[in-house]
């Protein structure tokens, strides 16, 4: 049973009203006719005698990006009858003009049962433009996101869901296919470390303070970096959280330059206070055996007491030996490193062999691995080192058992460690700081040692980057010094090539 | 009347031998022990270990240079122990650092002496140390 508003004269009603546009086309695409407002959104003109004139536009060919067809869809729906809605089609003149229309169609068929098909017409370029529009501000905040390296994020604690912008992808090195956008998945790309107070930081947020932490995190390559977060916690009038919203800041490069000036300061202000305490041992180191060595001197001259000749000798002795370690320390006080491909078997083979020359081959020396992999570093900077760990081994070495002695090379966290221990005197834990002091010693003046020796390698291995510790001693393991060198300064892999 | 008992901590013997030499010299009646650094002199001055049967000290005289523990560290100890706090102690050092002199002073020394070159001038030395240390000086009464 039709209803009132389906009979005819209502219908013609409504298509003279001007509220809908129709336009009937043939089934081969002709336009056949249309109502008064389907003839203005078609630009159609009436020829009085030849009726419809021919569409003064073409359709433009498809685009995805718009979401429009290349034509009406007149031959599908024909065919098929299935009625289609929304395409959207857009209209080209000759002059320059664009009209964008969306339009829905159904097959119609008249007494004789000839197929054609009804088009009801919309205006939509008001609507693809603004799309269009805002499809280009999401490019260029995109972009801009690129450049300046800031990634926004929303967390939607209604959805339980997490929307990243693509700088976010970038900065933790995934995709979004592979990306669950879920908190437990990012709370699992913060690295294990920094895990508690990021955790920490979201609490005080959800509490009401303002979300700002800087951690690192782990790209699925391994790859650590550092970022800073920055957000704000939103509430219902009830006061339960209903989102979270964010930046993310990739501060891996700031940090690391910050880390490098703090070295270098910190490695300056080491040098300035070396450079103190040299000129203070020119005070007291240098003119203790000079004021000694005059006395003597003066005695001799005075009283001609033979048993003064082995005392002056022995403080000139002593004089030279502080002058010539001292002179060898301030060599390397301020040379850089000249670096180049290492092999730790020939550096530690020269190091032993200089002390034979000097009379103190008796040790027994195991290497881990045998052989040594090869490092880089300066050969001859690294053979003085050495060469000075050995010569303490032996200086220090205990006098009821042999000298034995293990070098142990291994890499770890991007770093060589070097390994020497001994079954020597060791260092107790109270003087562990004091050793690397230059002219410290822990024996009285036993003829020896200038305390020269480990300021020297503290020196040579921080000309490298690098830091040197002595472990704790353990009952009867005697001294386990450790070394630990940066790959190149530039080199930031994890896995070193073999 | 009982002789002055002084600590000498000095690590190069010969330094030791040479206030000997001096003490003896100027015929100073003084029992004079002498230690090779700050972790010796604190030991002896709390009788600790082999030195269970110390005497206990009137004077302190103090390298500042010294392995182990130096003479400002060890300063730093005996001012801070409250049983050792009134022990005069004098800096006999090579040093002429006016941070060494200030430092030293700060931690209440008792005194500042630079070991002179000139032999002449450290025997002198030694005697005025003698006669002030020995002679002049009030000491307050000590247990042992």
């Amino acid at each position: 049973m039709r209803g009132e508003l389906e009979s005819g004269p209502l219908l013609t009603a409504l298509l003279d009203s001007g509220v809908v546009a129709v336009a009937l086309f043939d089934a081969d695409g002709t336009i056949r006719d249309a109502n008064e407002r389907g003839r203005r959104l078609l630009d159609l003109a009436v020829d009085e005698e030849a009726g419809l004139r021919p569409p003064p536009w073409q359709v433009a060919p498809a685009d995805p990006d718009l979401g429009t067809e290349g034509a009406f869809p007149v031959a599908a729906v024909a065919t098929t009858g299935a009625p289609l809605r929304n395409v959207r089609l857009t209209l080209v003149w000759p002059e320059g003009g664009i009209r964008y229309i969306a339009v829905d169609a159904a097959r119609v068929e008249d007494a004789e049962g000839t197929r054609r098909v009804l088009f009801s017409l919309r205006d939509a370029t008001e609507r693809i433009l603004a799309e269009q529009a805002l499809r280009q501000r999401e490019a260029e905040l995109a972009e801009a996101q690129e450049i300046a390296g800031l990634g926004n994020w929303v967390s939607d604690f209604t959805t339980d869901t997490l929307r990243w912008s693509d700088q976010v992808y970038r900065i933790f090195g995934l995709t979004r296919a592979e990306w669950p956008g879920t908190r437990e998945a990012f709370m699992a790309s913060v690295h294990p470390e920094d895990h508690d107070r990021v955790q920490a930081a979201v609490d005080a947020a959800l509490a009401g303070a303002a979300y700002d932490v800087e951690h690192r995190i782990l790209r699925p390559s391994g790859e650590v970096r550092h970022v800073h977060q920055r957000g704000r916690v939103d509430f219902d009038t009830q006061g339960r959280p209903t989102r979270m919203v964010g930046t993310v800041l990739d501060v891996t490069e700031p940090r690391e330059a910050a880390r490098a000036l703090e070295q270098s300061r910190a490695a300056l202000e080491r040098q300035n206070s070396e450079l103190r305490r040299l000129a203070e041992v020119a005070a007291h180191h240098l003119q203790e055996p000079v004021r000694r060595a005059t006395v003597y001197a003066q005695r001799l001259a005075r009283d001609g007491s033979a048993a003064d000749w082995p005392h002056l000798h022995d403080q000139l002795a002593r004089m030279n030996r502080l002058v010539a370690d001292l002179q060898r320390y301030l060599a390397y006080q301020t040379r850089e490193p000249e670096r180049s491909p290492v092999a730790l078997d020939a550096v530690i083979a020269a190091a032993r062999d200089r002390l034979r020359d000097e009379g103190h081959g008796d040790l027994t020396l195991t290497l881990e691995p045998d052989p040594l992999p090869t490092v880089e570093a300066d050969p001859a900077q690294l053979t003085e080192a050495l060469h000075q760990l050995l010569d303490n081994a032996v200086r220090y070495r205990r006098p009821d058992r042999p000298l034995q002695v293990h070098l142990a090379v291994r890499w770890r966290d991007g770093r060589w460690e070097l390994e020497l221990s001994d079954n020597g005197q060791g260092v107790e834990p109270d003087y562990r700081d004091r050793v690397f002091r230059l002219f410290e010693r822990l024996q009285p003046d036993d003829g020896g040692g200038t305390g020269v020796g480990l300021a020297l390698v503290r020196r040579i291995v921080e000309n490298h980057g690098g830091e040197v510790t002595i472990a704790p001693r353990q009952p009867e393991s005697g001294t386990l010094v450790r070394l630990s060198l940066p790959a190149a300064p530039a080199d930031t892999r994890r896995d070193h090539p073999r | 009347m009982k002789p002055i008992t002084i600590l000498l901590a000095e690590d190069s013997p010969e330094d030791v031998e040479l206030i000997r030499e001096a003490f003896d010299y100027h015929r100073f009646s003084a029992d004079l022990h002498a230690v090779r650094d700050g972790v010796e002199a604190l030991a002896f001055l709390r009788r600790e270990g082999e030195y269970a049967d110390a005497p206990t000290p009137d004077l302190l005289l103090l390298d500042l240079n010294m392995p182990r523990k130096d003479g400002r560290e060890t300063l730093a100890e005996v001012k801070a122990d409250p049983a050792l706090h009134t022990l005069p102690v004098v800096i006999l050092t090579t040093s002429t650092a006016e941070s060494d002199i200030v430092e030293s002073y700060t931690r209440q020394a008792s005194a500042f002496l630079t070991k002179p070159v000139d032999f002449d001038a450290f025997l002198e030395l030694i005697r005025q140390l003698g006669e002030f240390w020995l002679t002049a000086v009030r000491y307050p009464t000590r247990a042992g």
